[in-house]
């Protein structure tokens, strides 16, 4: 389906691009917005993202995903944003231990659905933004590691291992937290 | 591996609620405002390519036939008697046809580009 869109937009018909901004918006603010963690400069990148898109877009030669190309263009403007506001927190996890998942489960299944959503903010914004990065991309977005690797041009041997530790990462603070809560209710 | 499935499964579950939206209902709206004024951005710079490079083509070819003919369109002051002879002369005829031709293509150029006869227009 891009392909035909894609070939609408080089033939001349700039309405058509409208297509891929309809699909891939919010991915694009989703994953600018685990970068910068807030929302106006998040939607300025994903903006500026598109505009750039649409002007390379013949340089565009489709040996990747249309959607892996445009996130790519996104991550570099987060980051270059970032940078520019001196963005770059790192985080406290000198050790993980391993995390019973089912437990955190069990509890986060029986949160209201806003209560995920708040829980699992707050345990994404407290992990530095590679983990964060890593996390939306691969459990939110589907990506294949290859497609991280292009996307953020992490090296592929460290990529498992970063996400792996990502991911432990994410239950500590979520088990905490959810723990915090629940003694806070009793 | 059974168990490291479980865990990608509820890792995925747990970061489906992370997913986010544009809130801004303007959004769509504001970029293809943008993108429809960079495409036109786009035509005008290849226009002015087009009709740069046309103009150019044009001269040169003139110029190399005034050189062929030898006739050096800078040098309008050699044994030039009168006013009248000024206008018969060739070299006079040469620089109004460059002046004809560059006339012609900067109307075509603003006419036919919408970009530029909006901005005309605007200021008008």
């Amino acid at each position: 389906m891009d392909d035909i869109y894609l070939r609408e937009v080089l033939n001349g018909d700039s309405s058509a691009f409208s297509y891929f901004v309809n699909n891939y918006k919010d991915m694009a603010y989703s994953i600018a917005f685990r970068i910068l963690e807030n929302k106006e400069d998040a939607e300025d990148v994903v903006q500026e993202a598109f505009i750039k898109a649409y002007r390379s877009l013949t340089k565009f030669r489709q040996d990747s995903k249309f959607s892996t190309w445009f996130y790519k263009i996104v991550v570099n403007n987060a980051l270059t944003k970032a940078k520019e506001r001196k963005q770059w927190q790192t985080d406290d996890f000198s050790e993980i231990e391993d995390i019973e998942c089912e437990a955190i489960e069990t509890i986060y299944s029986s949160l209201s659905e806003a209560d995920r959503q708040k829980y699992i903010n707050f345990a994404l914004g407290k992990l530095n933004l590679e983990d964060r990065l890593i996390l939306t991309l691969y459990y939110l977005n589907e990506n294949s590691f290859e497609e991280i690797v292009e996307i953020t041009s992490i090296k592929k041997e460290n990529l498992k291992m970063k996400l792996h530790r990502a991911r432990q990462k994410m239950y500590v603070v979520l088990e905490k937290k959810l723990k915090t809560e629940i003694n806070n209710l009793i | 591996m059974m168990e490291n499935n479980k865990i990608e499964e509820t890792t995925k579950t747990i970061l489906s609620y992370s997913r986010l939206t544009i809130e801004n209902p303007d959004f769509n709206a504001t970029l293809m405002g943008k993108i429809r004024q960079e495409s036109r951005k786009q035509a005008l710079l290849n226009s002015i390519k087009y009709y740069a490079l046309m103009f150019v083509g044009i001269d040169v070819f003139i110029v190399t036939l005034l050189f062929l003919f030898k006739m050096n369109i800078f040098d309008l002051t050699d044994k030039i008697s009168d006013i009248a002879t000024v206008f018969m002369s060739g070299k006079f005829i040469a620089i109004y046809f460059i002046v004809l031709i560059s006339a012609i293509l900067f109307i075509k150029f603003v006419s036919g580009n919408e970009y530029v006869y909006s901005k005309i227009h605007k200021r008008c």
